[in-house]
């Protein structure tokens, strides 16, 4: 005997394959507060900033060296906070979400000079855009990709790259 | 009397279980050590060699870049369940590294995991992936190794729990999980396919992270679709089969090997930032160029 016809099937199934589809993002960064949430929000402008500046560097889409330096400027605004958006606080270190290794703050000299070599970096992006030169925007976003893989590897829990 | 003829019949079986225990182990023993391989003629080229180097990622291992170790004298302890591992000084420091080697015990280290005094290698030393190398590749990367400063360095002891600090039952792991042999061209495939897989299965050894693996330490399931359970706890995501690098272009692959930079502009964390930073971003744009488009093809 059949207890469930076709549709009632659908009429259930499909709104649970929705939150099943959601609720990864609700375990994500929606889920994070407070200091961890400032800080994600500003890693993920960073990172929405990187990947515009990378497609125009892969020619994914038309270079637009004035975008670039704006949006390099941009990284480097959130650069200069990055130690601010770490304090050694029991939320800072153990807030829901977060993907910060607590060796960030053993090793707090060295995640501070990494968030000025982005700074730095970043700043000279943004410089080197002025001119429109592709290659030299070419070569400096690899050393600017450089100093974002560098503090990564080292002090964020990885995700399923 | 019933009791004494069964008690001989226990000692009869346990030792009869024992012998054949022991006869076996010798002839598995004596199966890992079989064919070892000989350079011949082969000579080595230092310019290619390192390149291979950088190609086979040996810096990221046999660096303790933690404590600023100097390139290539190990020291770096690698956790993982069976205990910590410490990689060895790979400089030709004839006391404390390579130097004095044959080039024939440096080829059946690296292709048959064994050492020059006939010892087994754990395999957190992919020999199990670097088996798949020309003998070229193998020897160029011993003359580049050859010709480094000599660093005297002494290394500490793999740190190992029992049973895995027994050295002699990795003959057993062998047989059970290790396949000996050089890349086998596929001749469906284009040349540049298959210097892509052969860089992805053999130098690069991208399946021991990107591959699930059994309690014993073996790859345990379809190689390079993923592992949940990666090294440093890590989740390693597939690199073939249906969900793998979905969306993801052949200029995307190229650009995060280069950079790290994900399509998304994320970067890479954990070991696949360390893996661009000693080995991918140094490859040739080709060799980035074949290894993606390997990766994004259907075949396996």
């Amino acid at each position: 005997m059949k207890l469930y016809g076709q549709t009632s099937r659908l009429i259930v199934g499909i709104p649970f394959c929705f939150v099943l589809m959601f609720s990864g993002d609700l375990n994500g960064h929606s889920d994070a507060t407070g200091i961890v949430k400032e800080r994600m929000d500003a890693m993920k402008d960073m990172g929405d900033a990187n990947k515009v500046i990378g497609d125009m560097v892969k020619r994914k889409r038309p270079f637009d060296a004035g975008k670039i330096r704006s949006l390099a400027a941009n990284i480097q605004r959130h650069g200069a906070q990055i130690p601010e958006l770490f304090p050694d606080t029991k939320d800072s270190r153990e807030g829901h979400a977060t993907e910060a290794k607590p060796i960030i703050w053993e090793q707090w000299e060295r995640f501070e000079s990494l968030s000025n070599d982005l700074k730095r970096e970043s700043e000279k992006l943004s410089d080197i855009a002025v001119d429109g030169d592709e290659s030299a925007i070419r070569k400096q976003y690899v050393a600017l990709a450089k100093t974002c893989r560098g503090c990564h590897k080292k002090y964020r829990r990885p995700k399923d790259d | 009397m019933l009791h004494f003829h069964r008690m001989r019949l226990i000692v009869f079986i346990l030792t009869a279980s024992a012998s054949i225990l022991v006869v076996a182990h010798f002839a598995v023993d004596l199966s890992a050590r079989s064919n070892p391989l000989t350079p011949g003629e082969v000579r080595g080229d230092i310019e290619r060699g390192a390149y291979l180097i950088r190609l086979a990622g040996c810096v990221s291992c046999h660096t303790d870049v933690e404590n600023d170790g100097i390139p290539l004298t190990g020291g770096r302890r690698i956790v993982s369940a069976f205990g910590t591992f410490v990689s060895p000084n790979i400089t030709p420091d004839e006391e404390t590294g390579i130097g004095g080697w044959s080039d024939e015990q440096f080829l059946n280290a690296l292709t048959r995991g064994l050492s020059p005094d006939g010892d087994h290698y754990y395999p957190a030393f992919p020999y199990t992936s670097y088996t798949q190398m020309t003998v070229q590749d193998v020897i160029d990367l011993k003359a580049y190794l050859d010709s480094v400063d000599p660093v005297s360095q002494e290394v500490s002891m793999h740190d190992l729990s029992f049973p895995f600090n027994v050295r002699g039952l990795l003959s057993w792991w062998k047989l059970l999980f290790f396949d000996a042999g050089e890349y086998v061209v596929d001749n469906q495939q284009t040349e540049a396919w298959n210097r892509g897989a052969y860089i992805v299965h053999g130098t690069g050894h991208c399946g021991e992270c990107h591959s699930p693996r059994k309690f014993l330490g073996g790859i345990g399931g379809p190689t390079l679709s993923g592992n949940s359970n990666g090294p440093d706890d890590e989740t390693v995501p597939p690199l073939k089969g249906k969900r793998a690098l979905d969306g993801w272009t052949l200029e995307d692959v190229v650009f995060a090997l280069e950079l790290g930079v994900k399509p998304d502009g994320d970067s890479f964390s954990g070991s696949m930032g360390e893996v661009v930073d000693d080995s991918t971003a140094y490859y040739s744009e080709k060799d980035r160029a074949v290894v993606a488009e390997y990766l994004l093809s259907k075949e396996p």
